[in-house]
């Protein structure tokens, strides 16, 4: 199985975000993807997903251009979540989770058999059973990122790419999806997503890459890829790296910023 | 199949129910009414004499146009409506009906041989062509479509004006008529058009409201479950112009049936959830009750039925712009 993007160029309405973009998804492992604010990773997130079409190059899925598959078709392997999907009015949590099948339906079969039992454990994977029957609108943020992550759970899918899902989570929460993200590798899935907290996409993912303006800088283990120069060239900040010392993974600790007054690269 | 809500089926029921009584008393009230003892003999094709010709050639197809052009004005409306997440969005606001009228007055000015559904159908064709080309994509943005279709009405509405001043007065008072919407000079053909597009629309339009759902949670959401949101929203709008342009072509421009009977519908069942069939019940009960009362309720009989719809509809727009802004929404 392979999901990768060849030459592409991708933008919104004739601005460029990034051109000639080559990259694989790496198989089997749970991928961080980091990067300064607006560098693409949204944007490289949609093309993967089938969600914005590449103006130029190819996305392959398993060998077959992305345009030539029905979109359920992509959707039944591909599962990804936005980073600010919207929360419909009057629905209910199990209703949502629900929708997470929409890619196995057909027009005249909007349910199958297994398809309750799939639901139920998408909930209890992300611990919302209680809220099942609660409506989406009066829940917290925290509470509704679980239902959106057990929706796209419910779609069984083999990669699941995730747009900053640790967002809107306290802290045990941020640590209880990262966990379910290393599940979801154990279980065969293929994980990427956006995070934002550097030690933690270090501590948790077993891959790193590195957006900076539409080009992948760098991309490996996080232990290869952190590196000083690479915190001030990407980041502009003046890094130490050292170890965590639960897990042994690279911890980045801020000296300073590398351009006082702001954020100046040419 | 979607599962199908009790609530929906037992309102779709009453509506049926309510959409034959009215029937039954367009078809047996007043001077020329069937009785209802001869009403099913006539139906079922023994009857012979005046109640055959009353059937067949006056009541029956004003009654049976005013059934279709309700349908394809509810599922218009619905369409429409779950499309720009507006409730105030029906194909009126695109200038569909401005477009029909402008058609109408240019062919009986100066064409005048041709009949008026043609002259119709092509305005409110040219109108949603001009709308498609002026908002640079196409219907993909209902916010972009809207606001043409504000523009194209208003020179649509000046086209007509122009015509009704120039034209000689009792034409103009016919083509008035004609403009607000009317079933008076409703005829088999206009049935059998109304109906073949019901026919065709109805079912694809079914196809719809599922995806149309999952686009609530935003295009990238609905994209990542394998639907095509520019698609969707297309056809959805593409069917909505089809339903409403047939329906403008057999009885006029009938202002608000497309914006009310999908919210009555909504209303009532208390579901978010966009039901093509309830608002196509909702619309045909509204324009055959509004055409029974243009033909039989003192003060108002004998008004294009257009009328009708204009005044109920307007209130109850009033009352819908007012609790939107309450809630803030507007
Ligand atoms: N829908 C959009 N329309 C136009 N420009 C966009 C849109 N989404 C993102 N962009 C622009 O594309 C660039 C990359 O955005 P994005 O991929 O969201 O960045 P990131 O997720 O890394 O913060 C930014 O400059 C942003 O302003
Ligand atoms: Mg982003």
């Amino acid at each position: 199985m392979s999901l990768s993007l060849e030459n592409v160029t991708l933008g919104y309405d004739g601005t460029v975000v990034a051109s000639g973009l080559d990259f694989v998804v790496p198989e089997g492992e749970f991928t961080a993807v980091i990067g300064p604010n607006g560098c693409g990773k949204s944007t490289l997130l949609k093309a993967l997903a089938r969600v914005l079409r590449p103006s130029a190059g190819r996305v392959l899925l398993d060998g077959d251009d992305l345009r030539s598959l029905r979109p359920p078709a992509v959707a039944r392997r591909v599962a990804s979540l936005p980073q600010h999907p919207i929360a419909p009015e009057s629905l209910r949590v199990r209703d949502l989770v629900a929708r997470g099948r929409h890619p196995y339906h057909s027009l005249w079969r909007q349910w199958l058999p297994g398809d309750a039992a799939i639901v139920d454990a998408a909930m209890v994977a992300t611990g919302i059973t209680d809220l099942a029957d609660r409506l989406l609108t009066d829940l917290s943020g925290g509470q509704r990122q679980r239902v959106w992550i057990a929706m796209v759970l419910a779609q069984q899918t083999n990669y699941v790419l995730l747009d900053e899902p640790t967002s809107f989570l306290d802290l045990a929460h941020q640590v209880e999806l990262l966990h379910l993200c290393q599940d979801m590798r154990a279980d065969g899935r293929t994980v990427l997503t956006v995070l934002h907290d550097i030690n933690q996409a270090a501590r948790y993912a077993s891959h790193l890459v590195v957006l900076d303006r539409g080009t992948v800088v760098a991309s490996g283990e996080p232990a290869e890829v952190l590196t000083t120069e690479l915190l001030a060239d990407v980041f502009g900040v003046d890094g130490v790296i050292g170890t965590d010392p639960e897990s042994r993974t690279p911890m980045v600790t801020v000296r300073a910023r590398v351009h006082p007054g702001g954020l100046v690269r040419p | 199949m979607i599962p199908v809500r009790r609530d929906a089926v037992l309102y779709c029921g009453l509506t049926v129910l309510a959409v034959l009584l009215a029937s039954t008393a367009t078809l047996s009230l007043g001077r020329l009414g069937i009785p209802l003892t001869e009403l099913p003999s006539a139906l079922f094709g023994g009857a012979g004499g005046k109640s055959a010709f009353v059937l067949e050639r006056l009541r029956g197809p004003r009654l049976a146009t005013a059934v279709l052009v309700g349908a394809l004005l509810g599922l218009s409306g619905t369409l429409f409506q779950s499309v720009t997440r507006n409730p105030l969005g029906s194909p009126d606001v695109i200038g569909l009906g401005a477009g029909a009228g402008a058609g109408v007055a240019v062919t009986s000015l100066m064409f005048p041989g041709i009949p008026a559904p043609v002259g119709a159908g092509t305005g409110a064709g040219a109108a949603t062509l001009i709308v498609f080309f002026c908002t640079g994509k196409g219907f993909r943005s209902p916010t972009r479509t809207i606001i043409a279709g504000i523009g194209v009405a208003a020179m649509a509405y000046a086209v007509t004006q122009y015509v009704v001043s120039v034209k000689l007065r009792d034409a103009a008072a016919q083509l008035a008529a004609y403009l607000v919407g009317s079933l008076n000079a409703a005829n088999r053909d206009d049935v059998l058009i109304t109906g073949i597009v019901l026919l065709v629309v109805l079912p694809c339009a079914m196809t719809l409201p599922v995806s149309m759902r999952l686009l609530e949670m935003g295009d990238d959401t609905a994209a990542g479950l394998g639907v095509d949101p520019d698609r969707t929203r297309t056809a959805a709008i593409v069917l909505s112009v089809i339903a409403a342009g047939a329906a403008v072509a057999a009885a006029g421009p009938v202002s608000f049936v497309a914006l009310t009977a999908p919210q009555i519908a909504r209303r009532v069942i208390r579901s978010s959830e966009i039901g093509v069939i309830p608002a196509a019940l909702t619309g045909a009960l509204i324009m055959v009750v509004a055409d029974l009362a243009a033909q039989q309720m003192p003060l108002v009989r004998g008004l294009p039925v257009g009328v009708l719809t204009l005044g109920v509809g307007g209130l109850y727009l009033g009352h819908l712009l007012l609790s939107e802004h309450r809630k803030g929404r507007l």
